[in-house]
């Protein structure tokens, strides 16, 4: 596994920076694009993507798989990632360890699952049909949360862990997240971390979020903090050179900003693996 | 499954309906802030995710009613509209609906307009690529054949009737004029929205410029075209002509086809 060499550093495609992007006086290496956003019928998405793509490797990073619904699976959804994929040519396809709805109303939010063997086992044949559907091995990402369930019999990441063993799918790990759910659950960042097998893990993400008195929100408006900084590095050392890429849905600063704070985890990488192309 | 699918329903419940009684006991206390503002994040988050949404549609309604209005009817609009899209940006289609139907707004029916002139431009934005149609194609056919041909417009191209004045309600808030609680002239017509490339385009047409549209984009032959605007004017097939290909510099028109059984 992770036998692919890893795409290196990257941002999540922004439209404020689609001009910025194909001018190409940067050095992003590859761009994550949020699947829903273009899975429309055309016009000026679909045109940038259509160049972007052509230009840089991309990924394509969903919010409505929906994993862990009671819901069937949408059809409709699953058809039109699929076509958008066609199109686009991603490096790989991910989604959230999450659900989002049931009762066909979606809620636009990433609601945290609860972490028991009715879940597991609904989420590890859930993701097979998703991967014999796409033809691809998907990956799921661990999610910020604010509340947990009294009815967990497991930690989130004996969950993650299983999910991704048991149906064989690989793993997006936001450090951020990581980082606001151990905050929140008062549980150690470095415990999730170390029990994520290596190799599994495809992609990590990284982002700012919101500090209140004595919760955090993953608000993805911010610049990353240290401690997550610090994560990272500790996430680098266990998995090595993953593809790393920044999110920033809000106060979106220039592509220029942006691709500096990525300096910052390509010069983190590099410490930690003792050379200067990390990844 | 059932548990799964319990433990969804009353979380769902809860940030839908406030009904704090139905996650009674289903979440820990894991430490840290209470349990109840825990929820709430999720509570608030939804809310503020679905009413921003609606903000990105309707950028000028929001100006014209400004934030804290708005921000009510939104509320109202999410306790009767739940969200069974995928993507936030379908979820404001029937906003338009609501608003001329709820108590707070029937009385200002320019609303409503408004609320379907922003989506139209939306739907226009994001609508099908397709070739369109050039003056040249057109000159190339044989005249002869003309009278038989049935012209189909780009899937782009909406036609929509206003009362009100909203498209020019729209242009003087875009050129940076205070909107707030203004009530657009009454003057009733139809607006014809399309996009071209990239760019979207709205202006409005003249009554005949409509009859005549509306009865191409019904698939009728262009001699049944020149038939109807025969009612309205004398040089009927030279008018036609000219719309034709002002449509077909416009981009409005992806096809043509000749007619069957000739």
């Amino acid at each position: 596994m992770n036998a692919a060499p890893s795409l290196g550093f990257g941002l999540g495609l922004r439209t404020v920076h689609y001009e910025a992007v194909l001018a190409g006086d940067h050095d992003v290496d590859w761009f994550e694009v949020l699947s829903e956003n273009y899975m429309v019928d055309g016009g000026k998405p679909l045109y940038y993507l259509d160049r972007i793509a052509e230009r840089y490797p991309v990924v394509m990073h969903g919010v409505s798989l929906s994993i862990g619904s009671a819901d069937p699976l949408n059809r409709q959804y699953l058809k039109g990632l699929k076509a958008l994929a066609r199109r686009c040519r991603p490096r790989w396809i991910s989604d959230h360890l999450c659900w989002t709805g049931v009762a066909h109303t979606n809620l636009h939010d990433l609601m945290p699952l609860p972490y028991t063997e009715e879940a597991l086992a609904h989420v590890v044949e859930r993701v097979g049909a998703v991967q014999d559907f796409l033809g691809r091995r998907v990956l799921l990402e661990n999610v910020s949360s604010y509340v947990s369930y009294s009815a967990s019999t497991m930690t989130e990441w004996e969950f993650l862990r299983e999910v991704a063993e048991r149906a064989d799918c690989e793993i997006l790990l936001d450090v951020n997240n990581i980082y606001v759910s151990g905050f929140n659950h008062r549980f150690e960042p470095t415990t999730f971390i170390d029990s994520i097998p290596i190799g599994r893990v495809r992609q990590i993400h990284l982002a700012g979020h919101t500090r209140h008195a004595n919760y955090i929100v993953d608000t993805h408006d911010h610049p990353i903090v240290d401690p997550v900084w610090e994560l990272y590095e500790a996430a680098i050392r266990r998995f090595g050179p993953v593809a790393t890429m920044i999110e920033r849905d809000d106060h979106i600063p220039s592509l220029a900003e942006l691709a500096g704070e990525l300096d910052k985890a390509r010069a983190a990488a590099a410490r930690v693996l003792g050379h200067a192309s990390a990844a | 499954m059932h548990r799964l699918r319990d433990l969804q329903e009353r979380f769902q419940r809860y940030l839908l309906e406030a009904d704090e009684s139905a996650v009674e006991g289903v979440f820990a206390d894991s430490g840290g802030a209470d349990v109840a503002v825990r929820r709430g994040v999720y509570f608030d988050a939804y809310r503020l995710r679905l009413i921003g949404a609606l903000k990105v549609d309707y950028p000028v309604l929001v100006a014209t009613l400004g934030e804290e209005r708005f921000a009510r009817i939104a509320r109202e609009y999410m306790t009767s509209t739940r969200s069974s899209y995928y993507n936030l940006r379908w979820y404001g289609g029937s906003l338009g609906g609501h608003l001329k139907s709820s108590r707070d707004t029937a009385a200002e029916p320019w609303l409503a307009e408004m609320a379907a002139f922003e989506w139209a431009l939306m739907a226009a934005f994001d609508s099908p690529d397709r070739d369109t149609l050039r003056v040249e194609d057109l000159a190339a056919l044989a005249p002869e054949h003309w009278p038989e041909m049935r012209f189909i417009l780009h899937p782009c191209v909406r036609v929509l009737h206003f009362e009100f004045e909203v498209p020019k309600l729209w242009k003087a808030h875009k050129a940076g004029e205070e909107v707030f609680g203004a009530r657009p002239g009454a003057h009733p017509g139809r607006w014809l929205i399309w996009r071209q490339g990239l760019e979207t385009f709205f202006r409005s047409l003249e009554p005949e410029e409509a009859v005549t549209l509306e009865v191409l984009a019904a698939g009728r032959t262009f001699a049944q075209v020149c038939e109807r605007l025969e009612e309205l004017r004398a040089d009927a097939a030279l008018r036609a002509a000219g719309l034709l290909k002002r449509w077909l510099q416009d981009g409005l028109i992806a096809d043509m086809r000749r007619s069957i059984g000739h």
